[in-house]
């Protein structure tokens, strides 16, 4: 049996081969990351020339030195911080208040409700429309936009309704019988129940926070209320040639010699809290994809 | 029921919230019909029926666009579908588990990247003085802009979305291929199958269904590209290839003020959208397993 289960000399060979294939792979999958990195702390001259691989040349702090000095990119910085972390527990609530009634079997509109969603899935609101309903709200120029139109995404309500009803019923129902009402429940019973679904869809908003970009290209137009995506496309904009991004970059020519690094540096900067936050939350995302692969 | 009652009210927030974000929005499309002016409001803008229609139909700017839409879409689909799962039969016959993680660790990271900053990175790649055009100096070729280059469009986008999707798509199959039976790889062993014949006899069929209904609601979000994706690779030089729906009813419809007529493209493109979406739900409904 031992024998049998022994792997040939080719098939060791190409397993050898897959797993080197594999980690050249990861090697050119990481390589933009670390050079961006490495550009960040180069010499201006040097990142121009394109002389910075994976390691520094001519270690610099210029490009850093200006993200601390942008006071205008902090703004940012912090604006993307208070659409998240306040989006996040917004976004949480609410669905949790509406998964809940659709998941009580009893609760008699729950299909009517469930229809309403799907429709809302597969009908795809027009963009002009959209933009001219939620101005007519009058919510331009609003931060908090960017949270009220994401308070429910559709995904992410089927998949919290779905994990409420496989929770049992029997503490639900002893609960009602002591006299507790369905938000007493929600609340006590129900949410500690969910960690887990709150830890993977909490990441799911928060990235999609954090990432937002249309939004606040549609909505907002002060440049004290953009969020960090849309200062970084400035910075880039330039770089690429690209004219149409909305604000300018004050303070830098465009001959500016430490004009990658400065670049890099940003690019960094605002990709920084998922970077940080990262190795924390693999376990999570896993469990999140396998969740929005089980249908509603 | 009285003890009910207030679930009632818990959902009064989340119909509101649907009512304001989802069904005005889609009743709005009714403005493609009008020749809506912003001072005059919805109410007593001129209704004009299918003119809008009628000069989109006839008008050089959609076809494009279209054709764009479809083929960026498609192409991403031929590139895009399969890498994943040709990933995750790599990755399954990674012997050594520390090995598997540290690749699946440095993989998954792209998905949660903005598009913006998986931009601002291929700009740094792209750029005159940039890796690639340096490596294409040393074959003997000519440094030129490639983000600039229309023939490169396409394929950059291609590109980005691989780097971005295909470690995170295999999460999926690496759990189907965690699902499988043992024994039936047992049994093959014994049968004198040799590793190759089981990733082609057992694993890849076992996780042809997973693929399939992957695949199909690929399909039916053809028309869902996502704005963000192209327009931050987009160049005034590659609006020729690179203009999508998203990203043409933005600049027409959003900067320029012409609302009316880019509803009537986001009419068409909902409605495209249905069919399609429409269609793989009976297909997959067939299968046992519709949407609803």
């Amino acid at each position: 049996m031992s024998q049998l289960l022994r792997d040939s000399r080719t098939e060791r060979f190409f397993l050898t081969l897959n797993e080197v294939l594999l980690s050249l792979l990861a090697l050119i999958m990481l390589y933009p990351l670390v050079h961006t990195l490495a550009v960040s702390v180069s010499a201006g001259p040097a990142a121009e020339a394109g002389r910075v691989y994976l390691w520094p040349v001519g270690f610099q702090t210029t490009g850093w030195r200006y993200v601390v000095g942008d006071r205008m990119l902090h703004r940012s910085f912090l604006n993307s911080v208070y659409v998240t972390v306040v989006g996040v527990v917004a976004s949480l609530s609410f669905t949790a208040l509406f998964a809940y009634p659709l998941s009580r079997s009893y609760f008699t509109p729950r299909k009517a409700l469930s229809l309403m969603v799907v429709a809302s899935l597969v009908i795809r609101y027009p963009l002009i429309p959209y933009f001219l309903a939620i101005r007519s709200y009058g919510l331009m120029n609003n931060i908090h936009v960017l949270i009220v139109t994401h308070l429910i995404t559709e995904f992410n309500l089927i998949i919290m309704r779905t994990f409420f009803q496989g929770l049992p019923d029997e503490l639900e129902e002893a609960a009602l019988i002591e006299g507790a009402n369905h938000l007493h429940i929600l609340i006590r019973i129900i949410v500690p129940l969910s960690k887990p679904v709150f830890a993977t869809l909490g990441l799911f908003f928060a990235v999609n926070y954090w990432n937002m970009f249309l939004h606040p290209l549609m909505f907002l137009r002060d440049a004290n209320l953009m969020p960090i995506q849309i200062r970084l496309r400035q910075f880039i904009a330039q770089s690429a040639a690209l004219q149409d991004a909305p604000g300018e970059v004050g303070g830098r020519g465009t001959m500016d010699l430490n004009r990658r690094t400065i670049e890099a540096a940003v690019t960094i900067f605002a990709t920084l809290p998922i970077l940080m936050l990262y190795p924390f939350l693999q376990r999570h995302f896993v469990k999140g994809a396998l969740l929005g692969s089980v249908k509603g | 029921m009285r003890k009910h009652r207030l679930l009632y009210l818990m959902v009064i927030p989340g119909i509101v919230w649907f009512v304001l974000f989802r069904a005005i929005p889609i009743g709005g499309i009714l403005i493609a019909f009008q020749d809506f002016n912003i001072f005059r409001g919805f109410l007593a803008s001129e209704w004009v029926g299918f003119k809008h229609f009628a000069y989109l139909f006839q008008y050089q700017d959609f076809y494009r666009v279209f054709y764009n839409s479809m083929l960026i879409a498609l192409q991403d689909i031929l590139i895009g579908f399969p890498a994943p799962i040709l990933l995750a039969l790599a990755m399954n016959e990674v012997r050594s588990l520390g090995h598997k993680r540290g690749l699946q660790t440095v993989l998954y990271l792209p998905y949660f990247f903005s598009w913006v900053m998986i931009a601002a990175l291929f700009f740094q790649l792209l750029s005159l003085n940039g890796i690639v055009n340096q490596i294409i100096v040393a074959f003997g070729g000519e440094r030129t802009l490639l983000v600039q280059r229309s023939w490169f469009f396409r394929p950059m986008i291609v590109l980005s979305g691989l780097y971005r999707n295909s470690g995170y798509g295999t999460i999926v199959y690496l759990a189907a291929i965690a699902g499988i039976d043992p024994q039936l790889y047992e049994a093959a062993m014994i049968d004198g199958a040799n590793r190759f014949q089981r990733v082609v006899r057992i694993t890849f069929p076992s996780i042809l269904p997973t693929a399939m209904v992957l695949l199909l609601l690929r399909v039916g979000n053809l028309m869902n590209f996502g704005f963000d994706r192209i327009y931050n690779f987009l160049t005034p030089l590659t609006y020729g290839v690179g203009d999508v729906f998203d990203t043409y009813v933005y600049r027409v419809g959003l900067t320029e003020g012409q609302y009316s007529v880019t509803t009537a493209i986001g009419l068409f493109q909902a409605v495209v959208a249905f069919v399609l979406v429409w269609m793989v739900n009976q297909l997959m409904r067939k299968q046992g397993g519709g949407l609803w």
